[in-house]
């Protein structure tokens, strides 16, 4: 069960993605995502899917937990091009059965679409694979620290994913004990249609969000035992430092994006 | 050193609860614990116990009476952050007690909460985790560990704030045999080399054999009070309590009632095997 779930999975190494900034990582990631809605033609995902390539490749991470990561998303994909193939019109008429017509702008859009979807999946997984979940939460936590003053909540954000990413697993865990402990009392999951399979998780969510209630509460005096009092004159142990490494490769971003812009414009 | 740690003078705590009658947790109690001492706190289930250990770092707060910590009242609210950093306080379940995904992540969240500047506190995480024989664990991730590992990461993540006392409550209550064992080998040390003051609440009375006091709580109310071999030796009250004597305390007065002259200060294998040797 926990081995299905690819967000957050950090695989330890050291190439040139693991040493980068998570910041500098976050920034990058946010700006590729608008890029990939700024082209509007396929030489654009060229380039952009080149570069993904490159540093999927040189990650050092083996190419089935990328393949993994994708897998969730499929449905949707598949959705968005059935949409575009049939509803969106325009063009040359490929195809006529009839009142359905497949139209060339829709197969267009569709596989524009499609590719998007897998290269925004796609970088958003190698980020996560490269990142520790704590250097991304510290990365986050740095990066909204600007609009604290508009009211966000920087510190109190990072410190639940902090303690989500703590609890997954162990959350996982007693999830599977619970439903052994349902079988056992005569329980049956895998059997029926959809909505018996759904009405038969009712007896593992019940026992599982008390339990997850009774741990938050336990969790919470643990921390004001050891003077937690939020994000107030708080130090860090790991300290995060922009290197060279890390402008030059925002530069680089910030050049590429600068270009499809011009592009895009003329 | 004998000096006062914690001062409790005429502690009542009433639970108040919305939709039912409030209830006396605690009531009459007063005592002290010294600088330095192994103070167990006994007592069947409900007697108050977890609520007491509480009163000890402001985590409760005495309805009547007062609680005294290193010369600070636990009443005056600024005063629990130092009360806090000097009683560190270790739970039953490990796992609701680790607040980060890595081993000293976790060490160090409480010298963060403190503002200790970065390099001190990879100092002290190290020192910690020595201490507690959890070196080369640091980027472990806790879920991994064992429950008996768990509950040293947790004792480190308080002796890296440097406290004088461990308030311990029922800290072996969910391990196994072995985590039990290096955990109160854990205790023990910290106890005898490092002069850390350690307050604990127990259910098991190998575990409080090994104090230098025993308070025993029933009913919210002290009802017994003393070394162990003094505690111990009064097993006819023990039992009208609902408590039992440690195993070798009870085959001693056993091999009592059979007719040998057995000593009522006998807790441990070791001193039994003197005895009868000798």
């Amino acid at each position: 069960m926990s081995r299905s779930i690819t967000f957050g999975h950090y695989i330890p190494g050291d190439s040139f993605l693991h040493q980068l900034d998570p910041r500098i990582k976050l920034i990058i990631l946010i700006l590729s995502i608008a890029a990939l809605f700024l082209v509007e033609h396929l030489i654009g995902f060229i380039i952009i899917g080149g570069f993904l390539f490159f540093f999927l490749i040189t990650s050092g991470t083996p190419l089935r937990y990328f393949l993994r990561g994708v897998r969730p998303i499929l449905l949707i994909i598949l959705f968005t091009v059935v949409l575009h193939i049939f509803f969106t019109k325009g063009g040359e008429v490929l195809f006529r059965l009839g009142p359905v017509t497949i139209e060339s702008d829709g197969v267009y859009l569709a596989s524009f679409m499609a590719i998007r979807l897998i290269l925004l999946v796609l970088m958003t997984t190698l980020i996560t694979l490269t990142t520790s979940p704590l250097a991304l939460t510290d990365g986050v936590e740095y990066l909204l620290r600007p609009f604290r003053r508009l009211g966000v909540p920087a510190h109190d954000m990072a410190m639940m994913m902090t303690i989500a990413l703590r609890f997954i697993p162990t959350l996982m865990e007693e999830s599977e004990k619970i439903m052994k402990a349902q079988m056992a009392r005569g329980a049956d999951f895998s059997s029926g249609n959809i909505i018996r399979k759904a009405k038969s998780l009712v007896p593992i969510l019940v026992p599982l969000f008390v339990s997850a209630f009774r741990r938050a509460d336990e969790l919470a005096v643990a921390m004001e035992a050891r003077c937690y009092r939020g994000g107030e004159n708080r130090t860090r142990m790991r300290e995060l430092h922009v290197r060279w490494v890390d402008v030059v490769s925002l530069f680089v971003v910030l050049m590429l994006m600068c270009l499809l812009i011009y592009v895009r414009i003329s | 050193m004998s000096s006062q740690l914690i001062t409790v003078k005429g502690l009542k705590f009433v639970y108040e609860q919305d939709d039912r009658e409030p209830v006396t947790a605690l009531q009459n109690i007063n005592m002290e614990i010294n600088s330095g001492e192994h103070v167990a706190i006994i007592g069947p289930n409900g007697s108050g116990k977890s609520t007491l250990i509480k009163h000890f770092n402001g985590l409760l707060v005495p309805t009547a009476g007062e609680v005294i910590v290193d010369g600070l009242s636990t009443k005056v609210g600024e005063n629990c952050w130092h009360i806090r950093q000097i009683c560190g306080m270790v739970f039953q379940n490990p796992d609701n007690q680790i607040v980060a995904t890595t081993v000293e992540e976790d060490v160090a969240f409480g010298l963060e909460n403190l503002a200790v500047p970065s390099s001190e506190i990879r100092n002290r995480v190290q020192e910690a985790l020595a201490m507690v024989g959890m070196k080369g664990y640091q980027r472990h991730a806790p879920h991994l560990l064992s429950g008996g590992q768990k509950q040293r990461v947790a004792i480190a993540g308080i002796l890296a704030m440097r406290p004088r006392c461990l308030l311990l409550d029922e800290p072996t209550a969910m391990l196994d045999p072995r985590g039990k064992q290096e955990v109160n080998q854990i205790i023990k040390r910290l106890n005898q080399e490092e002069k850390i003051t350690v307050v604990r609440v127990t259910h098991f009375m190998e575990e409080a054999a090994m104090a230098d006091r025993i308070i025993v709580l029933n009913q919210g109310e002290v009802a017994l009070q003393g070394p162990p071999q003094q505690v111990f030796s009064d097993s006819r009250r023990l039992r009208e309590l609902g408590l039992e004597n440690p195993p070798i305390a009870e085959l001693a007065c056993q091999l009592r009632e059979a007719g040998l002259n057995v000593p009522t200060d006998i807790l441990t294998v070791d001193e039994l095997v003197n005895y009868l040797c000798s």
